[in-house]
């Protein structure tokens, strides 16, 4: 077994995270890059803005998300995300399956 | 003044200084060489340079110059390639870490699939290697244990199982999540799964659509299987009558050729009228399972493996019957020689004789057998030289007026004893003529009054050559035929 490295549990954990983390900010209301971007900073999730095209993308093509594309009052018009249905429902999958981890980690941190 | 390069990113023109263009472009090249692989690599790049032209405004005019600090600043909230890579892609697996450090799935492994086994795995990991449907696997091996049973002659047909068999016990079963997922060539961990969940969903289609597909697919089978029936009575139902497969029967004949072109001329005729059946089948299958092409396309081999097969059959046959074009001028007659031997005084009975088969050969009985009523051709089985064969001239007779009215006085019969009887031989040879020297007996021998007919006989070391001999007696009518 190599030796744990810290470094690597915790893009682990942040990458699957991250996922759950840009539904859960489509729910709330379509948006383009730059506030998701904004939010995601703001809460820590991501270092480097390049790590969420590529997560964009993947969702996108899995059926989760869908854009269209919005004239900005300034620049050139921008990529509007927003959840499918299917997005939605993979959204409260992943929901139910927090709400299940966090609840063991208590119960395991807890001892009870 | 510094020099400038207008660009556009993102749908807006930009003016760089050169060394901030240069920065960007390295930066998107490096970009472009991580992503260009995967499918949405373009769509990645495009959102990317959308962005970063985004950003440039946010702190500039359009009509500002781009520099060198601006174009860095930029990159590092980016990111560089491998920071990105990093935090998405690094895999999970310990085990595998050291072979997959930039790789974006682990390396594929033939496992046995337990969990999806008939018998032990090992066509349902063959399925996986291949990205193809397993059933394709257990097919094969079916038909192939099935297909070397029945031909005797090719007594091999347990290769197949042993095959089965030594994959069995080299290749290990894929017991653990890790060597599951190395089996299916994809990541371990829970993206892993939900890929691997992601692509078991069919892509679906319309339902008429669909029905149209299947049945076209069942209709494919069906002519399939008609055909693979027809080929292979048309192949082996010969040996229900002469004891060998036709295509066996080429072992018998004294092709001019190699043994490897003469292995070619065997496996050809039999590739070419089982290989369509197959191609049918598979490609039914295929519809009416709705399962995709593997990579390696078995269908498009099979068929190339056809033309080939139709063109080496096509060059045998010609080669096989250059001689006769040459010879006769391209005429349709395989007739070439024709000889006669006039018997040198009248008889008033002549005999014919079917010299009889060899009771024994190699101190072997043997017990000859007609190959059809009617025919003149027999076989025989020996422990030494399996089948061999034996042909007799086709024997004809044919009556000569001889007998003529006088004319003068009407009343009276005459003997014309000046019309002598005649053998005529007639050689047809499809592609070798045999030289009297190279005979070893004679076809016909004429003795007095006594016509013998000898047989060929033929076996895999004295092969036919080709020839076929007719006989006919021209006999007066006034004298006795009697045969044997």
């Amino acid at each position: 077994m190599e030796i744990l490295n810290e470094e690597n549990i915790k893009s682990q954990m942040r990458k699957g995270v991250l996922e759950y983390c840009i539904l859960s900010i489509l729910r709330k209301g379509d948006s383009y890059v730059s506030p998701l971007i904004m939010q995601l900073k703001q809460a820590k999730m991501i270092v480097v803005e390049g790590t969420l095209y590529p997560l964009l993308a993947r969702q996108k093509n899995q059926g989760l998300l869908s854009y269209r594309w919005e004239e900005s009052p300034s620049g050139p018009p921008r990529k509007y995300y927003s959840l499918t249905d299917k997005g939605r429902k993979a959204l409260e999958v992943m929901d139910e399956a927090w709400q299940d981890v966090v609840k063991t980690v208590d119960l395991i941190k807890t001892g009870i | 003044m510094e020099e400038t390069i207008k660009i556009s990113l993102g749908g807006i023109a930009f003016s760089f200084n050169r060394d901030a263009y240069e920065a960007l472009n390295n930066y998107l090249e490096d970009l472009n060489k991580h992503y260009s692989a995967k499918i949405e690599g373009k769509e990645i790049l495009s959102d990317i340079e959308d962005r970063i032209a985004e950003l440039l405004l946010e702190k500039q005019e359009v009509s500002d110059f781009v520099t060198i600090d601006r174009v860095k600043e930029i990159i590092e909230i980016m990111g560089q390639p491998s920071d990105i890579e990093d935090n998405k892609e690094e895999p999970e697996n310990d085990d595998l870490k050291q072979e997959t450090s930039s790789h974006l799935s682990t390396p594929k492994r033939y496992y046995r699939d337990l969990e999806n086994r008939k018998i032990a795995g090992v066509c349902s990991g063959l399925g996986h290697y291949f990205k193809t449907d397993p059933i394709l696997f257990r097919i094969i091996f079916v038909l192939l244990s099935g297909t070397l049973f029945f031909v005797h002659e090719l007594n091999i047909w347990w290769g197949a199982i042993l095959a089965y068999i030594v994959l069995w016990i080299v290749t290990p079963g894929a017991k653990t999540v890790k060597q599951r997922c190395a089996m299916m060539g994809e990541r371990v961990g829970i993206k892993g799964v939900e890929d691997s969940y992601n692509s078991s969903v069919r892509p679906s289609t319309s339902a008429l659509g669909g029905i149209i597909k299947v049945g076209f697919g069942v209709l494919l089978i069906i002519i399939g299987l008609f055909l693979f029936i027809t080929s292979w009575t048309v192949l082996f139902i010969t040996e229900d009558f002469i004891g060998t497969p036709l295509t066996f029967l080429i072992d018998y004949v004294d092709l001019p050729a190699s043994s490897l072109s003469l292995w070619l001329a065997k496996i050809s005729p039999f590739l070419l009228l089982m290989l369509p059946s197959f191609i049918l089948l598979y490609e039914g299958i295929k519809l009416t399972f709705g399962f995709r092409s593997p990579s390696w396309r078995p269908g498009l081999i099979a068929f190339i493996l056809w033309i080939i097969t139709l063109i080496v059959t096509i060059a045998f046959g010609i080669r096989s019957f250059a001689h006769l074009a040459i010879d006769e001028g391209f005429s349709y007659s395989n007739e070439i020689t024709k000889t006669t031997l006039p018997m040198k005084k009248y008889y008033d009975t002549l005999y014919v004789k079917f010299e009889p088969l060899p009771k024994v050969r190699n101190g072997e009985e043997l017990e000859w057998i007609k190959v059809r009523e009617n025919d003149n051709l027999y076989y025989a089985k020996t422990s030494e030289e399996g089948i061999i064969y034996a042909i007799y001239p086709d024997y004809h007779k044919r009556r000569v007026q001889s007998v003529v009215l006088d004319t003068l006085s009407k009343d009276i019969l005459r003997k014309d004893t000046t019309i002598l009887p005649e053998i005529k031989i007639k050689e047809n040879y499809i592609y070798r003529k045999i030289k009297s020297e190279e005979r070893v007996t004679e076809p016909v021998v004429v003795k007095d009054s006594l016509v013998v007919l000898n047989p060929q006989i033929i076996t895999k070391k004295s092969r036919f050559s080709g020839s076929f001999y007719n006989v006919t007696l021209m006999a007066p009518d006034s004298s006795v035929v009697l045969v044997n």
